[in-house]
C-alpha cells in the first residue's frame, strides 16, 4: 500500500473508492502499523501533548500477545449498513403484502369452493339431536310462557 | 470516513480476530489513555500499569462494544473505572467527583500533567522525541510545515487547507504525507523498532 494512502486514511481524507484496499492491506502488512504509530506520535507531540513513555505500546503489545484472540460475533455498528437495509426491506415487504391483501378481489363462493376455502362467518354447528329433542320436550317450563320464540328447530315457530 | 468510523473499522476487525487491529487503535489512544489515568493515579510507574490494564480489559471486553458511543468514550471509562478500582485495591483515597468523572470523553486533553508522572528514563526519551521532531519541523520545506501544521495543530481539513494554500486538495494530500515521512524518517533510530517487533 502506499503509505500516503495510509496517511490520508488517519486523516480521514482517503478517496472512498481506495478504503478497501487500503484496509485490506493493513490487515496483513505489520509495517503499515508500524507506521501508523509514528504518524499518531509525531501528531501527538506537534499538538504538544505529553507522550509519556514511548514503550508503553510496546509493554501492551506484549501483554496482549498472552491473551487468547477475541472472536466476536459480526456487528454492525456506526454504518450499519446491513442491519439498515434489512429493516427497509422488512418495511417495504409489509407494505406490500398489507395492499395486496387489501386491494385482491373478494372470492366468489364458487371460487371459495374451487380453492377449498372456508367462508369467513360460517353457520354455527346445530346442537345435537338429543339435546333439541329435550329442549321441545321441556319447552313449557319456559319462563318465557306467552312469548312468541323460535323453536331451535330450523323453521318450527311456536307460541307459548 | 470519520475518526469514529475509523476506530469502529479498527474495532470490527479485532473483533474479528485482527489483533494488530486493537494495536492500531493501541498506537492512536496510548498517550491520551495514560494522560488521563495519570491524573488520578499520580505515580508513573502504577499509572503505566494501569494504562495496560484498562488496555488489557478493553480487549477482553471488546466483544461487548456495540459502536453505540465512539470507541475512546468506551474506552475512556475503562480506563476511569480501572484507575479508580486499583486506588481502591491500595486503600488509597478515590477521587469522588473528580474533573475527570465530569470530563467529556471526546474532548479530554491535558498535555502537561503526563510529563510530570513519567519516569526519569521516560522522561529523557520524551524529551528527545519531542526535540527530533520539533528540529525536523524546522527543516521542512515551508509549503510542507506548513500543511502538517494546519491539519496537525488546527485540525483543518485538506480542503480548508487547499483554500487556505491555494493549491489542489492532491497536493495537501501529498504535503501533509511527506511531512510526515521527513519527521518520522528522524526518528526512527530513536525509536528503535525493528519491522517484526510491533503486532
Amino acid at each position: 500500500m502506499n503509505r500516503e494512502h495510509l496517511s490520508a486514511l488517519m486523516d480521514g481524507e482517503l478517496d472512498p473508492s481506495l478504503e478497501t484496499t487500503v484496509w485490506a492491506r493493513m490487515k496483513d502488512e505489520g509495517e503499515l502499523a508500524r507506521i501508523w504509530n509514528e504518524y499518531h506520535l509525531i501528531g501527538d507531540v506537534l499538538r504538544e501533548k505529553g507522550i509519556g513513555n514511548i514503550r508503553l505500546g510496546e509493554r501492551v503489545a506484549q501483554a496482549l500477545s498472552t491473551e487468547p484472540t477475541v472472536l466476536a460475533p459480526r456487528r454492525f455498528g456506526v454504518a450499519g449498513q446491513p442491519t439498515r437495509w434489512l429493516a427497509v426491506a422488512a418495511a417495504v415487504a409489509a407494505v406490500a403484502v398489507s395492499t395486496w391483501t387489501l386491494q385482491r378481489p373478494e372470492a366468489s363462493p364458487s371460487q371459495m369452493v374451487a380453492r377449498n376455502e372456508v367462508p369467513a362467518e360460517s353457520p354455527a354447528p346445530s346442537p345435537p339431536a338429543e339435546a333439541e329433542h329435550y329442549v321441545a320436550m321441556h319447552r313449557q317450563w319456559s319462563p318465557l310462557s306467552g312469548f312468541q320464540t323460535v323453536d331451535y328447530a330450523a323453521g318450527t315457530v311456536a307460541s307459548r | 470516513m470519520t475518526d469514529r468510523e475509523i476506530d469502529q473499522k479498527l474495532v470490527e476487525r479485532a473483533q474479528a480476530g485482527d489483533k494488530r487491529a486493537f494495536g492500531m487503535l493501541v498506537a492512536k489512544y496510548q498517550r491520551k489513555l495514560a494522560r488521563l489515568v495519570g491524573r488520578l493515579v499520580r505515580d508513573p510507574a502504577e499509572a503505566e500499569d494501569v494504562t495496560q490494564d484498562a488496555f488489557i480489559k478493553a480487549y477482553r471486553a471488546l466483544g461487548a462494544f456495540r459502536g453505540d458511543s465512539a470507541f475512546y468514550t468506551w474506552l475512556y471509562r475503562i480506563g476511569v473505572n480501572t484507575a479508580k478500582n486499583y486506588l481502591v485495591a491500595q486503600g488509597r483515597r478515590v477521587p469522588t467527583q473528580t474533573a475527570v468523572d465530569n470530563e467529556d470523553a471526546e474532548n479530554f486533553d491535558d498535555g502537561g500533567l503526563l510529563r510530570d508522572v513519567n519516569t526519569p528514563e521516560a522522561e529523557l526519551m520524551s524529551r528527545q522525541i519531542v526535540e527530533t521532531v520539533n528540529a525536523s519541523m524546522d527543516a521542512l520545506p515551508e509549503e510542507l510545515r506548513t500543511a502538517i501544521r494546519l491539519r496537525e495543530i488546527e485540525g483543518l481539513s485538506y480542503e480548508e487547507i487547499a483554500t487556505l494554500m491555494n493549491c489542489p486538495i492532491g497536493t495537501v494530500r501529498s504535503r501533509i504525507f511527506r511531512a510526515r515521512e521527513a519527521i518520522a524518517e528522524r526518528l526512527r533510530p530513536q525509536l528503535d523498532v525493528s519491522k517484526d517487533r510491533r503486532w
